[in-house]
């Protein structure tokens, strides 16, 4: 469990699968040990066929990557349509809670997580000989096709990320812009009058458009507040927000309830983005790109 | 209040607390598929079965007793020690100071794995929390000033957890802390319990064998004195015991509630009302709530787990209303 | 040889002087009462005494410095009644008699034979055996009073102190933990009880000590001791005296004006 997070001690634990598995089969250690050392390269080892995802972010690129029928499990957000994109192509196939008695007695050959999800469930797992895989929350599009590309090699399946790639990369052409004066601002208005300011990958969209991130010119480069009075002063053409179902009152919503606000969005443009285009930095976010390109192609306020 | 009823008691309360460790040992933490019988397991997959039990169910049980025992403990040689039924583990900062320790760890090695060095830093900031208590109060000082002390510490640690919250890279970061904090014994493994042993078995040590002390402090501070007690000692026994046992529980843990406010209250008429007598029991009956509260969250109908620390709670805050209740109609 | 010698005794709080260079002794056999008005200092004396405060000057018992002995010895050799009678838990009677055997219990263990015996004869001196099963806490106070008196003779020390014993109680228990008293010093112990009541004093004690802003302005038999001059000095106040020994009589009866 408190090993770090190290290809090297991913190895150990798989190999050592192998290896005890390799030594019951042969009877020798010398034989074994040979096949951990040609098994050293992952390449050269057979792709997994049984494929674990306990995060919903991973969720939607092993379901975009992996054979269907290696697919043993994937977390229960991926089935909820209000949260997941991918809720209807992952009927019929079981979900977990990310609780490692679960997961241990589908026998994964690899397991997909997020960084920063289910700390001490992936900790035992590792400790107890289990292949995890944690992938970066990426910050940009060249983390998505990361994602995409080490997940594809994994699987063993380089040839769908690359496939993926290329159609991620075709919807961000459609919906490139070039920035000018006459590209109109826009800002990124989250719970409790957050921002994401210069980072993430919803301001990266807003770039990728040519919309002007109002937040950048504040110098506010991460995560951070940006008061209503500010918002108002700054003028932005759009506010990005995100928007829940009517039905469920929540700290989104509430945010823009604000009179000041409501007011100032009935007069402004504004893209209630749902949250399960917003949550996970896959390539399903090209379809807010779409929207936001959509939106910034109206032109200028008058 | 004989030596004989007080064997029984703690007879009593061992047998359930075995049966409680079973239980759990044989409740699975994994949804419908976790129900069926590990005893079916063992037919089809023992390998299987076995690293469920050992590494799994294991930890689970054994993490529940040492915290449930440790926080039963220090609830009773703390409410000795402050001659107050309403004295927890909480109340002088080793719970807050602990987890701030924790978070900290959290914060800074976020990305990564945090699991070795959070036990660390749980125990650094719950010693830290007391050695700042010890720079607050003195040598020579009275009950008052203890309180005083520990509501200071709470304060500050719980304005720094904010804080560091508050900085978090990213909303998951920060979520990932706030869940934390809220209490779990899920997929914890045998090394946790391994690194939080030393610590809980010194701090174990030293209240355990704080049982005269405090019968003679029923009495008051002088009487205590004059019958050979240094209350400077007896206060560094008491502090530094709940210190090393809490931090070391509370590190690996997050923060469970209620359960050193609770037993040591309800054993109190069954021993006695004999602060010596009241320590063993409440160790024991503390570790019988703590796996028991842990198995009802195990068999709670499918969903994200349910947290420890919130059930802990909801038993405890309807509880310390109810005494705070009775001590006012008592005063009237 | 005296129990308890004081010389040159001085206590500081928080810098202030309480007690300045006082003399006193303490004689086994002997009960002798500390008196003086509110703020005079006998608890702090007591409790200096009893090594419960830092003091300057000498401080010895059975001949050897009281900061020397060690915890344990010390506390089979003194025992201590404070002021008020606290008990915070609701223990029963017995459980609370019986903390006064702590400083003679083994490491591990139960109360043993000497204990048991001690625990009793201290309840049949002070007539509590009937409320051994009583939580303390349900008691009236001069029931708790004799319990807490209890507790200190179960000690069996050769030296007690005793801080206002008396305080609230009735005329009947005021006599009765007087005669204790009375009985413990003559059977050898040497006894130092506080207390307010002069006529108590001067019939119980074989000495009387009267302090005054921390020192000892009277030493000595209760004739000696309560004149009207040191009356005057230390309570301001003149008393109504007669009657001698046993009959002895002081009453106080008029404030003086400064």
């Amino acid at each position: 469990m408190l090993t770090p997070a190290n290809p090297l001690t991913r190895l150990r634990g798989r190999s050592r699968f192998v290896a005890a598995k390799a030594r019951l089969r042969l009877g020798s250690p010398a034989l074994a040990l040979a096949l951990v050392t040609i098994l050293a390269f992952p390449a050269l080892a057979a792709p997994p066929q049984r494929i674990v995802s306990i995060n919903l972010c991973t969720d939607e690129l092993a379901v975009s990557l992996a054979d269907r029928t290696t697919l043993k499990s994937v977390s229960y957000l991926a089935a909820d349509p209000q949260e997941s994109p991918i809720a209807d192509d992952v009927k019929g196939i079981p979900v977990n809670y990310a609780r490692a008695e679960e997961i241990l007695p589908l026998k994964p050959d690899v397991v997909f997580a997020n960084a920063f999800s289910a700390a001490y469930t992936v900790s035992l797992l590792r400790r107890l000989g289990v292949r995890v895989v944690e992938l970066p929350e990426p910050t940009d599009f060249d983390g998505i096709r990361a994602n995409i590309r080490r997940v594809a090699d994994i699987l063993g399946k380089p040839e769908n990320g690359a496939a993926l790639i290329e159609k991620f990369d075709r919807s961000l052409r459609e919906t490139a812009r070039k920035p000018g004066p006459n590209r109109p601002s826009a800002v990124i208005y989250r719970a409790g009058g957050y921002t994401d300011g210069g980072i993430g990958l919803i301001s990266a969209l807003l770039a990728h458009v040519g919309l002007r991130n109002v937040a950048l010119e504040h110098g506010l480069d991460r995560w951070s507040h940006l008061s209503i009075e500010q918002l108002l002063l700054d003028k932005p053409d759009i506010i990005v927000f995100s928007a829940y179902e009517r039905e469920t009152p929540s700290q989104e919503s509430a945010v823009l309830e604000h009179p000041a606000i409501r007011d100032y969005l009935a007069t402004h443009r504004s893209l209630g983005i749902p949250p399960k285009y917003w949550g996970c930095g896959t390539p399903v976010i090209a379809k807010v790109a779409k929207r936001l390109a959509k939106l910034a192609d109206q032109g200028p306020p008058k | 209040m004989t030596a004989r009823r007080y064997w029984t008691v703690i007879g009593v309360f061992t047998a359930l607390l075995i049966v409680a460790a079973g239980v759990s040992m044989l409740v699975g933490a994994g949804g419908e598929a976790s129900q069926h019988s590990i005893f079916a397991l063992f037919g089809s997959d023992p390998r299987l079965a076995h690293i469920i039990l050992y590494e799994v169910r294991l930890p689970r049980t054994i993490l529940g007793l040492m915290v449930g025992a440790t926080l039963g403990l220090s609830g009773a040689a703390l409410q000795g020690l402050l001659r107050n039924p309403l004295a927890g583990p909480g109340l002088v900062g080793t719970s807050s100071g602990a987890a701030l320790g924790a978070v900290i760890v959290f914060y800074f090695a976020i990305g990564g794995t945090a699991g070795a060095l959070v036990p660390v830093g749980g125990m650094a900031g719950a010693l830290l929390a007391l050695v700042i208590l010890y720079a607050l109060t003195g040598r020579d000082s009275n009950i008052m000033t203890l309180i005083l002390a520990g509501v200071a510490i709470n304060s500050f640690a719980g304005a720094m957890t904010s804080l560091a919250l508050n900085l978090a890279p990213s909303p998951f970061a920060a979520l990932e802390i706030v869940f934390w904090m809220l209490g779990s014994l899920a997929d914890r493994s045998m090394e946790h319990v391994w690194i939080a042993l030393p610590l809980t078995l010194a701090g174990w040590a030293l209240l355990l064998t704080a049982g005269r002390p405090l019968d003679a402090l029923t009495l008051g501070e002088d009487t205590a004195s004059s019958l050979g007690y240094n209350q400077s000692w007896v206060r560094a026994r008491v502090i530094g015991g709940t210190g090393l046992a809490v931090g070391a529980a509370v590190s690996v843990t997050g923060v469970i509630g209620f359960v050193g406010l609770v037993v040591p209250h309800l054993l109190r008429p069954l021993v006695g009302h004999r602060p010596s007598r009241l320590l063993l029991p409440s160790a024991i009956a503390g570790a019988l709530l703590t796996v028991v509260a842990d198995v009802a969250v195990r068999l709670m109908p499918f969903g994200p787990e349910l947290k420890l620390g919130v059930v802990t709670s909801i038993i405890g805050a309807p509880f310390f209303i109810y005494l705070l209740l009775k001590s006012r109609r008592a005063q009237l | 040889m005296s129990r308890l010698v004081l010389s040159d005794f001085s206590v500081r709080y928080n810098g202030t002087p309480v007690i300045k260079d006082v003399s006193f002794r303490s004689e086994p056999g002997e009960l002798v009462g500390l008196i003086g008005a509110n703020g005079a200092g006998k608890t702090t004396l007591l409790r200096a005494a009893a090594n419960f405060l830092r003091f300057s000057g000498m401080a010895t018992l059975d001949g050897r410095p009281v900061a020397d002995w060690p915890r344990r010895d010390l506390a089979k050799r003194l025992a201590y009644l404070a002021q008020g009678h606290d008990a915070h838990w609701p223990m029963s009677v017995e459980d609370v008699v019986g903390l006064g055997r702590l400083p003679h219990r083994a490491f591990l263990g139960n109360p043993g034979e000497d204990d048991r015996r001690a625990v009793e004869a201290a309840m049949d001196k002070t007539e509590i055996g009937p409320l051994a099963r009583r939580g303390v806490t349900t008691l009236s106070s001069g029931e708790r009073a004799r319990v807490m008196l209890a507790r200190a003779l179960a000690v069996e020390a050769p030296l007690l102190l005793a801080d206002e014993p008396i305080a609230a109680l009735d005329p009947y228990h005021q006599l009765h933990i007087m005669e204790v008293l009375k009985a413990e010093a003559s059977a050898g112990r040497a006894v130092v009880v506080v207390l307010h009541d002069l006529t108590l004093a001067a019939r119980f004690c074989d000495r009387i000590v009267l302090l005054s802003g921390g020192r000892v302005l009277a030493d000595g038999a209760a004739d000696v001791v309560l004149t009207e001059t040191n009356l005057a000095e230390a309570y301001h106040i003149s008393a109504l005296q007669g009657g001698d020994g046993d009959s002895r009589y002081v009453i106080p009866w008029r404030r003086l004006k400064d």
